[in-house]
């Protein structure tokens, strides 16, 4: 423990600046092996990069995301960070290009860093408001 | 800088007095000119008076019980991250869910200046369709 806080920055902007990107291989490659993930639309936290492939394979092929980081803040004696932001949301059309709907979002991240990758996303939000945008990808 | 104790124990009692349900109690540990916000405030609300307003038609509906699952002092500040799970149901009966969330809170003296709520509030939508609503007290 104790990297920097330049160390675990860079991490995170890569985190999200990889979100953004929609690139899966790239997502994937930002986590260890046992990463734990959850966002509030997970019934139960998710252990592993093997499960979280396949449910971001779903939400990243879904959604297109843009993020504005409006905080971050290192937690004490540990190497992690939590991060507010908003995102804007559109839905990536099976056909190519974006829907026309755009949903803000607002919310805030616990990562944690470990040999220069992502060991913990926790990602807390109100997906309620996606509701019509995941309603459009699944029709 | 507060001690990680002072700091812990301003969220901690703040909490406490959200699952006791007394409006003027939870509102005693925010300072004066405390911002506020959860996914139901829509914008941020400014000063104890403000929410005050937003407290008492919430907690007027919903009964709640949080139980702290981690809390992370923010390093260099007085603030923290704190995790939580919360049964909650509607007053007048029913069923209840677990929520999950996280806040970030600011300290002063032993008050909140600021506390940012972020969850999925999709399971209140599910309550209010499950309970047969009577009209919130007036």
């Amino acid at each position: 423990m104790s990297l920097p806080t330049k160390e675990i920055s860079r991490v995170i902007q890569e985190r999200f600046a990889a979100y953004e990107s929609g690139d899966h291989a790239r997502v994937m490659g930002l986590y260890t092996v046992d990463a734990a993930y959850w966002d509030t639309k997970c019934p139960a936290r998710m252990q592993g990069r093997a499960a979280l492939a396949k449910y971001l394979s779903g939400f990243l092929g879904n959604f297109d995301l843009r993020y504005a980081m409006l905080e971050e803040h290192r937690l004490e004696g540990r190497d992690a960070a939590i991060v507010l932001w908003e995102c804007a949301v559109r839905r990536r059309l099976p056909a190519g290009g974006f829907g026309t709907e755009l949903v803000m979002q607002r919310g805030m991240t616990l990562i944690e860093v470990q040999d220069g990758l992502v060991s913990r996303d926790e990602a807390y939000m109100d997906l309620a408001s996606l509701d019509p945008l995941l309603a459009q990808a699944a029709a | 800088m507060l001690t990680d104790q002072e700091i812990f124990s301003a969220t901690r009692r703040c909490i406490d007095m959200w699952n006791t349900l007394d409006l003027e109690a939870t509102l005693d540990t925010y300072t004066d000119d405390v911002t506020y916000c959860d996914p139901k405030t829509g914008k941020r609300i400014m000063g104890k008076a403000n929410l005050r307003r937003y407290l008492r038609k919430f907690f007027e509906r919903w009964d709640m019980q949080f139980v702290v699952t981690e809390e992370y002092r923010l390093e260099g500040q007085d603030g923290q991250a704190v995790l939580w799970n919360c049964e909650i149901k509607l007053r007048e009966g029913g069923p209840s869910r677990t929520v999950r969330g996280m806040d970030i809170c600011m300290v002063r003296g032993n008050r909140l200046s600021r506390d940012e709520a972020y969850m999925e509030t999709s399971v209140l939508t599910e309550l209010l369709k499950l309970t047969p609503l009577s009209p919130p007290r007036s």
